[in-house]
């Protein structure tokens, strides 16, 4: 029987070794610290601002990606979350790729998810046309999210592939 | 055997028989001649008839009239008066059949005096000029002037009718023809008296004349209504295709006023749905660093101790803090397992966001009463240097926040004007935050504030991105922002500008912006000088 201790050191996540990258492409800063909080426990959370650290993150680590998430309309940038996600999946035409965007590999199977606070702008069928898996809205369900990611996962193990 | 006497007698007798044949035979030819006359002149009547049945105008039948009358019937000369529409005021029309004459007469008008008409109506039959039927003074003076005009001694006035249903007087005497000879004529014509054998046929032509011209007005009547139908049908259709066109118009607008509209829902979910991911997730998310542990609790000193899985807890084991003996009981307890540091970042990130969420909510709201004409100003004297302090409170730490350099005049305290404070201070407040928020980092906003001969302007200045030329009008309209050619999107709900011109506009000034692409923008306020209103007595 010890005393009760506030603040103490939060668990250290279990297995280290088994973690899962997830970048998340997002302008405003309060919705990249709510990931950090609410998915950080979960994935190694990858961070990127613009395009730019976007594609800088895709070119280095992107096949070791376990799921992106992708808010669709970002400040200060080129490409958009849509264009990002053409890219990926080799869709882009070549005049709209900047030259930060080349080393961009070309990831078929990579879970993209959009995350988008426009009520109504974007629908999911037409962003699932341009190479997204899903569309989900904000405020975001970390629930709904991190369950679209474990199913999708689990799906893709059951098929094989 | 005879004698001379009885021969010469009988001799007589048959030269006056053979006399008497010669003059019967004589006769016989006269009358064969007059037979072949009258059945050429019928032939020729009844020609005239056809021809006239041919004619589709009022003009032509009176021609063909005027024509068979002369040529055919063998009057000198033949006038048609028609009425016109000044009541019984009969002017010429056709002149007469005779080219020599013709012109020199229809240069004047000629008249048919009341009397005239008056009697024509009554007889409704070719009225005979001098007569005893013309004999009555004011007749006989209107008629002589007419017989004056025209140069005929005697004359017939036929009254035609130009409509079969015509039961009334007036439109009996429609058309009048003239029909007579002259003084001077050597050629033979026509005697114009009451047994002249020709009247007859006169009479016979007057009536086909009457039913062509029925037909030529029926015709007539045919054409307008033809005419006006089609008039009809083009003035519907150019309505048709003005309606068509108005609404086309008020489709587009409605379309356009929608787009607008859907565009403006779109961002305020995104305003509203921002904040609300941090107030939401961030307490969500940190209620998990507040787990339920088991825990002992000590009644006399309060101590709490964790308790093991499982572990029992002995009624007889005393308070490892007070040493009392006192029973400690069970008890579930919530406990801090977050890094402090941390956990007041995410709190303050949450009322960051709550103070957003209600800036776009009183945006919102400022609009639509703004728009409702509900705003009314809390108006008094307003010491701008105490305006140009709030704004530094309001903005000042945004624009640190950006690494940006925000430089507010300093203004003299004895600068006033009359306005509502509060509201002059979110002009300001509103074209600052949109300068910063358009602004490169390391830039600079600049605020003057100048007084002019008509009142106050001001001026705010940045170094950003920008406003092209065919956006400058519409920014300030309600729900829009710039479009940006990238994906580029800056927070706001699209209203502060809005919000600020009719602020403005309240106030009696005028808001407007002057900028080039890429190098800045600045938007400049004028407001008028006004005075208090005088107090009431």
């Amino acid at each position: 029987m010890k005393p009760i201790s506030h603040g103490g050191p939060r668990k250290s996540p279990s297995d280290p070794g088994a973690r899962k990258l997830v970048l998340y492409v997002e302008d405003e800063e309060s919705n990249r610290k709510v990931a950090q909080l609410r998915l950080g426990r979960t994935y190694d959370l990858l961070l990127a601002t613009n395009d730019r650290e976007a594609c800088e993150i895709l070119a280095t680590q992107g096949s070791a990606l376990y799921a992106v998430l992708m808010d669709i309309e970002l400040k200060g940038s080129t490409l958009s979350g849509i264009q990002l996600t053409q890219l990926l999946r080799g869709r882009l035409p070549p005049d709209q790729i900047p030259s930060f965007a080349r080393n961009v590999p070309v990831l078929d199977s990579l879970l993209i998810l959009f995350v988008s606070a426009y009520g109504g702008r974007y629908q999911e069928d037409e962003l699932v046309k341009h190479g997204g898996n899903k569309l989900i809205s904000k405020p975001v369900n970390f629930i709904e999210l991190t369950n679209a990611i474990t199913f999708f996962h689990l799906d893709r193990a059951r098929s094989g592939r | 055997m005879p004698t001379l006497e009885e021969l010469v007698d009988e001799n007589d007798r048959l030269s006056l028989q053979v006399k008497r044949l010669i003059r019967a035979e004589s006769r016989l030819y006269a009358f064969q001649e007059e037979l072949e006359k009258q059945r050429s002149l019928f032939k020729k009547l009844s020609v005239a008839g056809a021809r006239l049945n041919d004619q589709l105008s009022r003009d032509n039948v009176l021609r063909v009239t005027l024509e068979c009358i002369v040529v055919d019937l063998g009057f000198e000369r033949a006038i048609a008066l028609v009425r016109s529409d000044h009541g019984y005021q009969l002017s010429c029309h056709e002149g007469y059949y005779d080219p020599d004459s013709a012109t020199a007469l229809s240069a004047q008008p000629l008249t048919i005096g009341s009397a005239t008409t008056a009697t024509l109506i009554a007889a409704k039959e070719p009225l005979l000029y001098p007569s005893p039927e013309t004999s009555q003074p004011l007749l006989l003076a209107e008629l002589s002037a007419l017989s004056a005009q025209t140069q005929l001694d005697r004359f017939f006035l036929c009254p035609v009718a130009d409509s079969m249903h015509a039961q009334s007087a007036e439109s009996a005497a429609a058309v009048i023809l003239l029909v007579g000879g002259g003084k001077s004529r050597a050629r033979f014509h026509a005697p114009v008296t009451r047994d002249s054998p020709v009247l007859p046929l006169l009479s016979i032509l007057l009536l086909q004349a009457v039913t062509a011209m029925c037909n030529a007005n029926l015709y007539a009547e045919l054409l307008s209504e033809k005419d006006s139908l089609e008039r009809k049908v083009v003035a519907r259709t150019a309505e048709l295709v003005q309606t068509n066109q108005a609404l086309t118009v008020a489709l587009e607008k409605a379309r356009e006023s929608e787009r607008v509209k859907m565009e403006f829902l779109a961002n305020v979910s995104h305003e509203l749905r921002t904040p609300l991911n941090s107030i939401i997730n961030i307490p969500d998310g940190l209620l998990e660093e507040f787990p339920i542990v088991a825990a002992a609790v000590c009644p006399s000193c309060d101590a709490t101790f964790a308790l093991d899985q499982e572990e029992a807890l002995l009624p007889i084991t005393s308070c490892p803090s007070c040493h009392s003996k006192a029973t400690l009981h069970r008890q579930d307890l919530v406990v801090y397992e977050g890094n402090p540091q941390q956990t007041k970042e995410y709190l303050h990130t949450v009322v960051q966001c709550g103070k957003h969420l209600l800036h776009v909510v009183n945006d919102i709201l400022d609009a639509s009463r703004l728009e409702a004409g509900r705003v009314e100003l809390q108006e008094s004297v307003v010491t701008l240097s105490e305006v140009m302090q709030a704004v530094q409170q309001a903005v000042g730490s945004l624009a640190l926040a950006r690494d940006l350099q925000l430089q507010l005049p300093s203004l003299n305290p004895a600068m006033t004007m009359w306005g509502d404070p509060l509201r002059l201070t979110q002009i300001l407040i509103n074209l600052i935050g949109n300068a910063i928020k358009f602004s490169h980092p390391g830039g600079r906003v600049m605020v003057r504030v100048l007084t002019t001969p008509k009142g106050v302007r001001w001026e705010v200045q940045d170094e950003g991105i920008g406003i092209a030329k065919e956006d400058q009008e519409r920014i300030f309209e309600s729900f829009r922002q710039v479009e940006g050619g990238d994906t580029r999107r800056y927070g706001g709900s699209g209203l502060g500008l809005a919000i600020t011109r009719q602020l403005v506009e309240l106030h009696h000034g005028r808001v407007w912006v002057e900028s080039i692409i890429g190098s800045g923008s600045t938007f400049v306020v004028e407001l008028p000088q006004r005075l208090p209103p005088e107090p009431l007595p």
